[in-house]
């Protein structure tokens, strides 16, 4: 009897608090791409070849390359070391794995790389299992970036290590004795995330000279590098210690990005990053434009890519589409600059069971599909690779969120219903501390007092007082829809308010 | 009169224990929502319901902490160990406070009544890697050597570990797994060292470190090392011997003027062959000309 009330008890709740949802797969088509079973499905890296051809990158250490007409991969190289990222480039293909960046060169034409080059090798690694390498990306003078994670201090270091061994904190011996009991006790001098060799924690830059620059330091677990088109080099990161909730970050020579352990490597630095205070490294930080509150929008936030023509794939030109390990959705950035500082909105997308996790690297081919490798290694995630494609039906989106005196306006991509959505709004900011993550503080709704339609009926704004700078807003809609009766896709905006007007 | 009063009290006492039950199911059904959006916030991200993934499931966890262990769930999540050594360890969530978590636990339970786990990890195939075609090279966290190591595996008996760090051959071993894996188990690896380098340094015109990797050729699944110390470009070619157990090391050095003393010294039973030059006592000394092109086999005596 009480069972049978309680599940009558939790229909009634759970069907009051979900609303009608609009489906994402009118308008987009899902398509798995099939691989061949002598690799492992998960993918580091994906690129589209100036020929249209698909390479991909995969944990089993090969990038191969798919004719998409006939459906044939091919086998380009072998035997890569965790391989993360690809790039071509007039050569050949640029790849990063966990020891360098390499160039894999087809020398002979026959297909097949026989040349692996390397690019850059001047960081340090340990063999501590967290030493990540991403990228790369390439900005219009031909500089190549990548960036490297932070060691964890779940293991130690290898006997042999590659780079310098930073005097600051923890010796060389000890951890190299990590396996041993009193690891236990000591590790937490390492910090949570530890960089004992060159510039683990950085943003490195390498110019087409070929010398490898230190570029910006704080960074965690920076999986996700990107050039946009208007030259700019952007940057996810993951949640964790010094991270409340995953950011994300327009990166720039010589800023820091919040995680300190890094900071060893900045020229003439002394101190322990495990003694630095709050508020030392807040005053030394710049703020992540955008974030991405954990657990609702992304958990572990990967590669951007900016999006194509409005023709083929359906959104504005030139925004940032981002992909995330944990949730089944992708994340649309829409821009917005008060006073030169740049901020934004992150906004679901394709939030669908029908795309799956692990989006981990992202790729416009020519025709406006989008191709997402999967990926997961050993934490949540999937395998694969998905082609995604627009079925040319228009829908109605926000498309421009921007801050205005003491509220917002967001623009959309179709004249909205004269009858005024129900809005709703929140602010919340976020503790920055060692700790891993951290929860939403001082979390309050904000009443909106007053939201009304310009006579475009594209526009709405919604004035709500004073805004509070440093604070993530969200604003949701509900019931919204276009005057041709379609729903809003994407109703909650998460505006990250760094700078107000 | 006194049986009206007791109707009375009697329905009171039954509206009452309604309330109350509708009340605290209420209660209970609102705990149950709020823990089950802390655990999609919190937990979901590594604990599914009913598989492993980047840690145990929840049915497993549902086992391990009972209705009646709320405080062991509490003293856990607060302040996690590492049991699983193939796990991440997971992190506090001292943050959310013991009543929040009290909701996580009341969820956890909730939701695995009557399920039962499924074994696979994640739900994916695990990868089987196809017989290899020998030899070939594989890049990978190697015992002994650095993290930029790289193997060349010659055939299902040998190979070779490479070191991209010190650009220079650091060991032979009999061909095994547990060369793929790290540090993982020094102890195994170390037996199935066959021939190993012990000279401090290889090139007698600079210090190992110094010289740049430039990276390697491959053809026919064997590499040619290339790297560069000052102006003196070398080239390495790797490839098997005439043994099963033995190896080739075929060398180009340009840009050198003088020839060069080469220092073989090494553990491990083995014979060396130089095809050009004098060796003696593990020196190999060649000149000018000599330098420009030679090679060296190596074979494992049985």
């Amino acid at each position: 009897m009480i069972k049978k009330l309680l599940s009558l008890y939790i229909t009634a709740a759970v069907s009051v608090s979900a609303t009608a949802k609009s489906n994402w797969l009118d308008y987009y088509s899902i398509e798995t791409v099939e691989i061949p079973k002598t690799v492992d499905h998960q993918i580091g890296g994906l690129e589209i070849l100036k020929d249209g051809r698909i390479a991909a990158a995969f944990h089993s250490g090969e990038v191969l390359i798919l004719n998409p007409e006939v459906g044939e991969w091919t086998t380009y190289a072998t035997g890569l070391q965790e391989p993360l990222g690809l790039l071509e480039d007039d050569r050949g293909i640029l790849v990063t794995q966990l020891s360098e960046l390499t160039r894999l060169i087809d020398e002979d034409k026959d297909g097949v790389a026989d040349v692996y080059q390397n690019v850059s090798d001047k960081f340090g690694m340990t063999g501590n299992y967290h030493e990540f390498v991403f990228g790369p990306a390439r900005d219009k003078q031909g500089n190549l970036y990548i960036s490297l994670n932070v060691a964890s201090n779940y293991a130690g270091i290898f006997e042999h290590i590659r780079g310098e061994f930073s005097q600051i904190g923890l010796s060389k011996q000890t951890m190299q004795n990590w396996r041993h009991s009193s690891w236990k006790e000591l590790r937490h001098k390492a910090g949570r995330m530890f960089s004992k060799v060159p510039y683990r924690g950085w943003v490195l830059q390498i110019t087409p000279d070929g010398k490898t620059i230190p570029f910006a330091p704080g960074f965690r677990s920076p999986d996700g590098l990107f050039v946009d088109n208007k030259n700019r080099l952007w940057a996810t990161d993951n949640q964790g210690d010094w991270i409340p909730t995953s950011p994300l970050y327009h990166v720039e020579k010589g800023n820091f990005y919040g995680h300190p352990a890094s900071l060893v490597w900045k020229e003439g630095w002394k101190t322990d990053p495990i003694e630095l205070s709050s508020k030392t490294l807040l005053k030394m930080k710049t703020p992540p434009v955008a974030q991405f509150p954990q657990g609702e929008l992304a958990n572990s936030p990967t590669q951007p890519v900016a999006t194509v023509s409005p023709e083929l794939f359906g959104l504005p030109e030139g925004e940032l589409l981002i992909g995330d390990m944990n949730q089944t959705k992708m994340i649309r950035f829409l821009e917005d600059n008060v006073a030169g500082v740049t901020q934004g909105t992150l906004i679901p997308f394709l939030d669908t069971s029908a795309l799956g996790n692990g989006n981990h690297r992202v790729r416009f081919d020519k025709e406006g599909n989008l191709w997402v490798g999967k990926t997961h290694l050993g934490w949540a995630g999937d395998e694969g690779i998905r082609k995604i494609s627009w079925l040319k039906k228009p829908y109605l989106i926000a498309d421009k969120v921007k801050q205005i005196k003491g509220g917002f306006t967001v623009h959309f991509n179709e004249s909205i219903k004269q009858q005024l959505p129900n809005v709703k709004l929140t602010k919340h900011t976020y503790h920055y501390h060692a700790k891993y993550g951290s929860e939403k503080v001082n979390l309050q709704s904000v009443p909106v007092r007053t939201h009304w339609l310009d006579s475009s009926q594209q526009n709405l704004l919604i004035s709500v007082g004073e805004l509070s700078e440093n604070y993530l807003y969200t604003i949701e809609f509900e019931g919204l829809e276009s005057s041709k009766n379609q729903p809003l896709m994407g109703n909650i905006l998460r505006y990250n308010l760094v700078k107000k007007m | 009169m006194i049986s009206e009063l007791n109707i009375v009290l009697k329905n009171l006492l039954l509206a009452l224990t309604y309330a109350y039950f509708f009340i605290s199911v209420g209660i209970f059904a609102n705990e149950l929502k709020q823990g089950e959006k802390l655990y999609n916030d919190n937990c979901a991200a590594c604990h599914r319901v009913k598989s492993f993934t980047v840690g145990p499931s929840l049915v497993e966890i549902s086992k391990k902490y009972s209705k009646e262990k709320e405080k062991s769930f509490l003293n856990w999540t607060n302040n996690p160990g590492k049991i699983n050594p193939k796990t991440i360890q997971m992190p506090a969530m001292s943050h959310l406070g013991d009543p929040a978590l009290k909701m996580v636990h009341k969820y956890v339970l909730h939701a695995t009544k009557s399920v039962k786990e499924t074994k696979s990890r994640h739900g994916f195939t695990p990868f089987k890697r196809p017989e290899p075609k020998y030899p070939y090279v594989k890049r990978s966290y190697m015992p002994f050597a650095s993290p930029a190591a790289i193997a060349v595996v010659l055939n299902d008996q040998f190979s070779l570990s490479w070191d991209a760090s010190i650009k220079r051959l650091r060991y032979g071993f009999s061909t095994a797994n547990v060369f793929f894996s790290g540090e993982s188990a020094l102890d195994k690896a170390e037996k199935l060292i066959l021939y190993k380098e012990t000279s401090s340094q290889f090139w007698p015109f600079i210090n190992d470190e110094q010289i740049e990797y430039q990276g390697y050729k491959l053809k026919d699944g064997t590499p040619t090392f290339m790297y560069q110390a000052g102006n003196i470009h070398i080239t390495e070619r790797i490839i098997q011997g005439p043994k099963v157990r033995s190896f080739v090391r075929q060398f180009t050095v340009k840009g050198s003027n003088s020839g060069a003393v080469i220092d073989l010294s090494h553990d491990g039973n083995v014979t060396i062959m130089p095809n050009k030059g004098v060796l003696e006592r593990n020196q190999l000394t060649l000149t000018e000309k000599e330098l420009a092109q030679f090679s060296i086999t190596v074979t494992m005596n049985d």
